[in-house]
């Protein structure tokens, strides 16, 4: 980074912080530190909303992601518009009316203290493990960018991120994010547009999309269907995306605090609902273009020459271990291919058939070269995978001065964006669903304020320790965190649908079912990790749902009489 | 007790919050449409 680009990053990371204390200004209570005093307008919950969804991680995995596997993964979010829909009828309105601080305070009026406890708790523990891997997401470009270890990267990511969150409470939240969320589309935006310019001339935009949707980059839509018929372990397929994604957005946005807390600051039911409606509008052709900049990257990588493994730190260490002459000889390979590929590309647009048939066969080559150097890496010791380096490698290398320091100032401000509303909910739930309820002692407004600033500092702490483990989690990180999300959003929003409408399943019944169906969600994704069967995982967000709804309804029937009913 | 909370607060532009909901899959099955023709296109 050149001097400009770092006095960028940190004009723009100090404004923010100063402009979150400046607006933290709030009542010094509960309802003013965790609702904002319920007085923001629908397009500051709109803002929040997305700010709080999008994190660094979508900004710096969903480009490589789109990259790697292509666009298809916009399919993941088909399920959220409808779910938004459920949730203004069924959801907004009870937690409205009962002016609740968390969801889970619901569940003890329907339910008893003992299920409210355990989803809390459910919430928590999934929450905290995400917040975790969303301040490793960040501390990744410092690495690279500085060679930093990454563990003391972490302690400084986190360090600044708590000093932060804890002095601002949910105003701070929602209006810095509302700040953090206009530019980091207009860097975004900025980004696109210089990765088009930077093609060879006579590429333009269609020209781009054209040459990665014959390499299999566009496959927006996608069916999940083979010769052997449908194929339940693929990841993402209009299927998968429109149920499994409704359900996970039902949970993500119904029953996760982190979502639920941001719409509790709505000044009105209106105001509320229509913040939730519209994300539900805009969020897929946001996450549409975020991943079309993945595809606009991988074609100027077939313009130019691509890195033999994106992660530098990696790659260093590589060369100078026992396996440097293999990569000298894989990275020769890459090279004789890079050479061919810009013969093929010299046929486009004249005899563009011709041109593709060969590119796609270089690419085939390409991958199979880029997999050993993956195996090198991985038998070096390394992490293997490089999806998350992608577009910051491509940022860093080709955009122009003063625009790295902003691309970097954004990913900066996605990820605290959506770490100081997670890290705001989990005080909110330990505080109002643990401390509170379990405590004997009554206490003044000022000093649950000061308590819940306690709650907020102890979740930062937490979160980075768990950052320091994530380096080695899966295939992308936007992945890790929807996997994880999918391990725990169906016992939730299953406990919440049966809580909404199966009026006459009470709370033993409720209890144990989740319980259950935790433990068969958690064989279910171990049995497909050790390939014993083939599953993708946002089905399991189904899954766990039905299943507490069933064995709800089976538990009610069984159990004695005197159980409850609401 | 929905039907009472949503009596209380009339949609904004509409009127009803129904036509809200019907924009939002509306404008859902519009994008997937045009994603479909997307990938026709260009794969």
């Amino acid at each position: 980074m050149k001097s400009l680009d770092w006095l960028v990053l940190i004009i723009t990371l100090s404004g923010i912080i100063l402009y979150g204390v400046y607006k933290s200004r709030t009542t010094r209570d509960l309802d003013g530190y965790f609702l904002s005093n319920r007085s923001m307008p629908w397009y500051l919950i709109l803002l929040s909303i997305m700010g709080t969804q999008a994190s660094a991680i979508t900004f710096l995995a969903a480009p490589g992601q789109a990259y790697t596997d292509g666009m298809r993964f916009v399919q993941y979010y088909f399920g959220l518009p409808l779910a938004a829909i459920i949730i203004c009828i069924s959801f907004v309105p009870v937690f409205s009316r009962l002016k609740v601080f968390t969801a889970y305070e619901y569940l003890e009026q329907r339910f008893d203290l003992k299920t409210r406890t355990f989803t809390s708790f459910l919430f928590l523990l999934q929450r905290g493990l995400s917040t975790g891997i969303s301040i490793y997401a960040p501390s990744i470009i410092l690495s690279v960018l500085l060679g930093w270890n990454i563990y003391l990267t972490n302690l400084f990511m986190g360090g600044l991120l708590i000093i932060y969150t804890v002095t601002g409470g949910a105003r701070a939240v929602a209006y810095t994010q509302t700040f953090q969320f206009l530019i980091i589309m207009g860097a975004m935006f900025i980004a696109g547009y210089f990765i088009v310019k930077d093609l060879p001339p006579g590429i333009g935009f269609t020209d781009a999309l054209r040459v990665g949707g014959r390499l299999g980059k566009m496959n927006v839509i996608t069916t999940g269907f083979t010769d052997k018929g449908f194929d339940w372990g693929d990841r993402y397929n209009i299927f998968s995306g429109v149920i499994g994604g409704f359900f996970l957005a039902l949970s993500y946005f119904g029953t996760d605090q982190s979502q639920v807390g941001r719409y509790l600051t709505g000044r009105s039911l209106t105001e509320s609902r229509l913040g939730l409606l519209m994300n539900g509008m805009v969020k897929v052709p946001m996450q549409f273009l975020i991943l079309l900049i993945g595809v606009l990257v991988f074609t100027f990588y077939q313009f130019n020459k691509a890195p033999a493994f994106f992660n530098e730190l990696e790659l260093k260490r590589l060369e100078q271990s026992v396996y440097r002459d293999s990569l000298h000889q894989l990275k020769q390979e890459l090279l004789s291919i890079q050479q061919r590929k810009d013969s093929a590309l010299a046929l486009y647009p004249g005899r563009q058939e011709t041109a593709f048939q060969q590119l796609r066969v270089l690419q085939e080559e390409t991958e199979g070269v880029r997999s050993q150097i993956k195996g090198l890496v991985k038998k070096n010791g390394g992490a293997d995978n490089d999806t998350n380096y992608i577009f910051l490698h491509f940022v860093v290398d080709y955009l122009p001065v003063g625009l790295v320091g902003l691309i970097i100032a954004i990913i900066f401000l996605a990820s605290w964006g959506s770490i100081a509303a997670a890290l705001n909910s989990m005080a909110s739930s330990t505080v109002i669903d643990f401390h509170k309820r379990f405590s004997s002692k009554g206490h003044s407004g000022e000093k649950d304020y000061r308590v819940s600033k306690k709650y907020t500092l102890l979740w930062g702490l937490f979160c980075m320790a768990v950052a320091m483990f994530v380096s080695n989690w899966g295939n992308s990180l936007i992945e890790v965190v929807n996997v994880l999300g999918s391990l725990f959003y169906g016992t939730i929003l299953g406990i919440f649908l049966v809580a909404f409408y199966a009026k006459r399943v009470g709370g033993n019944a409720v209890f144990w079912a989740a319980l259950i169906a935790e433990l068969i969600v958690v064989v279910l994704f171990f049995l497909n990790e050790y390939k014993v069967i083939s599953l993708g995982f946002l089905w399991l967000n189904a899954i766990g749902a039905l299943l507490v709804w069933g064995i709800g309804w089976l538990l009610q029937w069984v159990l004695p009489k005197k159980t409850t009913t609401a | 007790m929905n039907k009472h909370i949503q009596d209380e607060e009339k949609a904004p532009l509409f009127g009803r919050w129904t036509a809200w909901y019907v924009l939002v899959v509306v404008v859902l099955l519009l994008l997937i449409a045009c994603f479909y023709q997307i990938t026709k296109t260009y794969s």
